[in-house]
């Protein structure tokens, strides 16, 4: 009956230490399960180009993970992430904006989500990441850092960046033909050459303006320029002053200008900005400005009808 | 990914040999980032004036050029040098002001050329100045 | 200090300039960088070579110049001061077009010094001009504008 008893107590001893043991071994499974599974998720982050850092406010970094190394494109600087820990942020990358204008936003405002960032890495290629940081507690010390996630986007970036950069190509070259267009240049005679003005000149075309001019004082080897400026509707000293500097750059280009057509509000405004055109001539209107062209480089209009006089 | 000619790259300025081989180097620069070529003469122009300042006023200094080639590019000049500072920066910013002898253009010529311009001066200290061309006008 | 050979190498380049007779003018080719030291020099060589042919007119061909800043602009106007006190007169040629809107913004309008297109016009100009020189009247002289240069101040470069 004793054996008995003791068998019994035997056996529910070793079936505790058998369930023990099975207890043990579900978590040794479990333990390596998991291990299994963050190795994947941390590959699977590194992948995605997402990494992790824990940095001191101060800009010390805590600790980096393969991930965030990656971003930095710093794997073969530092094979072993621990390497970088106590290295300053400002170690791993070259700041592009302000230093430290993430770290206010976070200061502030105890966060910072989807921040876009961007940065040159140490070999200088520029990144765009979205920043997710938050304040912690150091486990230890107890001192305010920062946990960062940031995810590479530099690849979509750099999509993005082409793709508004081919439109505004395209916008500049629709532009640029309407400008053309806009400001012809008309050759007359050898050596003279009008460029009438039509509407309202901003900056933009009046550069477009000399530029035309210039080029067509080459291409067609003029000595004279007539710029008519009959049809131009409004006048401030902006455009008075961009006038002035076309028809210096034709001076310096070889080209003497004659400006016909202008306006009493033009004439006003000349006058009120105090620009000497002393030695640039004006003239009322186009017919008069030819005249002066033709004569300025020796030629004559005679009349070839016998019974016809000609009044000037 | 990036090619060598959009790289950022600082200078020492301590001859006119500096100055020309920065200018020449902003200018190419700027052709690579897509600039045309008045434009990219205007941003070597104003190199070049920083440049010849630091030599005039400071002795050496440093030139910084970097392109951007962001989703809007764009160029940065840095010019700084440890001279004697500025004293009046607004009158030097209204041109025709000069305690060189020049004609009082450089630095407020240069203003006009690019599209931002910033100069940090302390008297007895130094003067750093930024300068930005962009590739494409805001608008 | 980053040093690319590629670039001292054009810092390096275009550093002659060349001065030339044809007719009764003087064509100086202006080396694309200038030095300050080539400046003064430069300038000693023109006025002796115009003592040399009794040139009336330097013509200054910028065609290799990409780069005018103010200090260049200052040069241009001090030969052209120089060469008028020996009796001749400066005529410029060739600026590219990138370079006279730079120089148009930065205000470097050189009033007071011709500009042609080219040796062509130049050479026309010399052979229609050159010989009344001395009797040219003030109207005439006016036309060309080579005088009244208080708009712009002599500065020893």
């Amino acid at each position: 009956m004793a054996d008995l008893e003791m068998s019994k107590q035997e056996i529910l001893d070793e079936l505790l230490a058998a369930q023990q043991e099975i207890t043990d071994l579900k978590a040794v499974i479990a333990a390596h399960d998991d291990s299994r599974i963050s190795m994947n998720q941390q590959k699977m982050l590194e992948v995605a180009g997402v990494g992790m850092v824990l940095y001191k406010f101060d800009g010390t970094v805590l600790s980096i993970d393969r991930g965030a190394l990656k971003i930095f494109d710093l794997e073969d600087v530092y094979p072993d992430p621990r390497a970088v820990q106590g290295k300053k942020m400002g170690d791993l990358m070259v700041y592009t904006g302000r230093r430290g204008r993430l770290r206010s936003i976070i200061r502030e405002q105890g966060k910072a989500q989807n921040v876009l960032y961007d940065f040159k890495t140490v070999k200088g290629d520029l990144r765009w990441c979205l920043h997710d940081s938050y304040v912690i507690q150091h486990p230890e010390t107890g001192e305010d850092i920062i946990q960062a996630i940031i995810r590479d986007i530099t690849e979509q970036k750099l999509a993005e960046a082409e793709q508004e950069r081919l439109q505004q190509e395209i916008i500049e070259a629709q532009q640029r033909a309407i400008q053309e267009l806009s400001t012809p240049i008309i050759p007359v005679m050898d050596g003279i050459i009008v460029m009438p003005l039509v509407g309202s000149i901003d900056s933009l075309r009046a550069k477009d303006l000399l530029r035309t001019l210039l080029e067509g004082i080459t291409h067609y080897r003029a000595r004279v320029v007539i710029l008519d400026v009959t049809g131009v509707s409004i006048v401030d000293t902006g455009i008075v002053n961009h006038l002035d500097k076309t028809i210096q750059a034709a001076r310096l280009k070889g080209a003497r200008t004659i400006v016909t057509g202008i306006s009493d509000a033009v004439a006003e405004t000349i006058v009120d900005l105090g620009i000497d055109w002393g030695k640039i001539q004006t003239l009322s209107n186009l017919q008069a400005g030819l005249l002066a062209a033709l004569r300025s480089l020796g030629i004559q209009l005679v009349s070839t009808a016998s019974n016809t006089t000609h009044s000037d | 990914m990036v090619s060598p000619r959009l790289a950022s790259r600082t200078w020492s300025i301590e001859g006119m040999v500096d100055v020309v081989t920065a200018r020449r180097c902003g200018l190419k620069t700027a052709l690579s980032l897509g600039f045309s070529t008045p434009e990219a003469t205007k941003i070597a122009v104003v190199i070049s004036e920083l440049g010849r300042n630091i030599l005039l006023y400071a002795e050496r200094g440093l030139i910084t050029v970097s392109p951007h080639s962001d989703t809007l590019p764009y160029i940065e000049i840095i010019a700084q040098d440890h001279g004697p500072g500025i004293e009046d920066v607004e009158r030097v910013l209204a041109g025709g002001y000069t305690t060189s002898g020049g004609l009082g253009k450089g630095v407020s010529g240069s203003r006009r050329l690019m599209d931002e311009f910033e100069i940090e001066t302390a008297v007895g200290e130094g003067t750093k100045i930024r300068a930005v061309k962009r590739l494409y006008r805001r608008r | 200090m980053f040093m690319d050979d590629d670039f001292t190498d054009d810092a390096m380049s275009g550093v002659a300039s060349t001065i030339q007779k044809l007719e009764d003018l003087l064509l100086v080719t202006v080396p694309r960088d200038l030095m300050d030291d080539q400046v003064l020099s430069l300038r000693r060589e023109v006025v002796k070579h115009i003592r040399l042919y009794n040139s009336l007119w330097v013509l200054l061909d910028f065609s290799q110049v990409d780069i005018c800043d103010s200090y260049f602009g200052r040069f241009i106007q001090s030969m052209a001061n120089m060469v008028r006190l020996t009796g001749a007169r400066v005529i410029i040629s060739g600026l590219q077009d990138a370079v006279i809107e730079t120089m148009v913004e930065l205000g470097m309008t050189l009033p007071d010094v011709r500009a042609v297109l080219d040796l062509d016009e130049a050479l026309a100009m010399s052979r229609t001009n050159g010989k009344v020189d001395a009797d040219t009247s003030e109207t005439e002289l006016a036309e060309l504008s080579f005088l009244d240069s208080s708009t712009f101040d002599f500065f020893e470069v």
